[in-house]
């Protein structure tokens, strides 16, 4: 299997962040290498959505640190065009077919091949239907199809096997090993058994 | 550059789908002069006088209308995170948003004016003119307008909060606008000082707000 081009660390020191100006989550700390996986685990509202945006770059942690390394920069905002983020929403476009929305995407990752994408995940069939039409598992088929497009290190997946059906759910499985064997690291918020080797991490409310 | 050109695609695209919004802003335009031209009587001449403010009046109005929900979308699917997490700078979501505002709403508007400026009593040669003067104030409208929605992004009834906080900087656009309007149409003066302090205004808009834009959309997906 090709390996990704960069090796990327994430690391954090008794983290924690706020959500609407209330403190939500706090003192989260886990180191991850090339081929490390996290699960989030936590009752819903215990900010397991806020903690994967803090990982993005797009929330600031108000107390502790998070770092990342990528080969041998130290940064605490994560390394250009290395993350997947995948939103509790399926971000595809109603009125544009479901290809037009993955060819828009990978304009956005620059480049990625489409075909590939929609086969790897079972989405040929619905290609030319426009993603208003799609069922919601439909949909979010389409959008994990990005994780093919982007080939981007860090995978932050918010639900990832919300709505999917039972082989939908095996995909995604098979999708994050792929990933971590290439060596990226995967944060993952799901309730769903995704197998040994992932390092667990608790939020409570 | 490239995900200008593609984000500026999709915009195209989903506006000329069906249910896409390409003639909202035409359309509005279009009832509005058409009831001021109702609201200001028969009289040519009172029409004519009236012109130039109902014309800047229309545009204002529908640029702000047509930008309401500009970022509706991108925010609630999370396309918007996705994208501020894949790019550290969202200047280039910015300039393809005024891009597609631009392409979409205020161009159209802006080529329609001068049939539109019939209904009023202004000849369609001259109107023309007017449509020129427009072509230059029309930018800060829109700048002004990607600014407010995204300071509404992710608020419910943002459009009402967004036309609120659009009013004072609307304003001196269309007092200069009215202004080189009428100096157009009453002496056939294009150039005059109130023009030039209009693409001023534009280019001040244009150097002015985007830093806001950005700051206003991170804050919403905090």
């Amino acid at each position: 299997m090709d390996q990704y081009r960069r090796a990327i660390r994430l690391t954090a020191e008794n983290a924690g962040c706020d959500r609407a100006g209330a403190a939500i989550v706090r003192g989260v700390s886990f180191s991850l290498a090339p081929g490390d996986g996290l699960q989030l685990f936590g009752p819903n509202g215990s900010g397991k959505s806020s903690l994967l945006s803090m990982f993005a770059g797009l929330i600031r942690p108000v107390e502790g640190e998070v770092l990342w390394y990528c080969d041998d920069a130290e940064s605490p905002q994560p390394p250009d065009n290395s993350i997947f983020f995948l939103g509790h929403e399926a971000s595809v476009k109603p009125a544009l077919t479901t290809l037009e929305n993955l060819k828009f995407w990978s304009d956005v990752y620059g480049g990625g091949d489409v075909d590939l994408a929609l086969e790897k995940l079972g989405a040929t069939s619905f290609a030319h239907l426009r993603a208003g039409k799609l069922s919601a598992g439909q949909r979010r088929r389409a959008d994990l199809a990005r994780a093919v497009l982007g080939r981007r290190e860090v995978w932050l997946l918010d639900e990832p096997t919300a709505a999917l059906d039972r082989d939908g759910v095996v995909l995604v499985r098979s999708l994050i090993n792929e990933h971590l064997g290439r060596g990226g690291i995967a944060v993952v918020a799901t309730h769903d058994d995704l197998g040994d080797g992932f390092k667990r991490l608790e939020l409570t409310r | 550059m490239k995900i200008v050109r593609a984000l500026l695609q999709r915009e195209i695209t989903i506006a000329f789908r069906s249910g896409g919004g390409w003639f909202y802003a035409v359309f509005f335009f279009a009832v509005f002069t058409a009831l001021a031209a109702i609201a200001f009587g028969p009289a040519l001449s009172a029409l004519a006088v009236a012109a130039p403010a109902a014309i800047w009046l229309a545009t204002a109005l529908a640029i702000q209308f047509a930008a309401a929900d500009l970022f509706e979308a991108d925010f609630s699917d999370g396309s918007l995170r996705v994208i501020a997490a894949e790019h550290q700078s969202l200047l280039a979501y910015w300039v393809a948003k005024v891009l597609a505002l631009s392409v979409v709403s205020a161009l159209p508007l802006v080529a329609a004016a001068p049939f539109f400026l019939t209904m009023l009593g202004v000849p369609l040669i001259a109107g023309a003119g007017v449509s020129l003067v427009l072509l230059v104030g029309v930018p800060a409208l829109v700048f002004v307008a990607v600014l407010t929605s995204a300071l509404g992004a992710g608020l419910r009834a943002s459009g009402l909060l967004a036309s609120i906080l659009a009013a004072p900087f609307a304003a001196p656009v269309l007092v200069f606008g009215v202004r080189a309007a009428k100096a157009y149409l009453s002496s056939n003066l294009l150039v005059t000082p109130e023009l030039l302090i209009l693409g001023a205004l534009s280019l001040f808009m244009a150097v002015v707000t985007p830093p806001f834009v950005i700051a206003a959309l991170r804050v919403s997906l905090e």
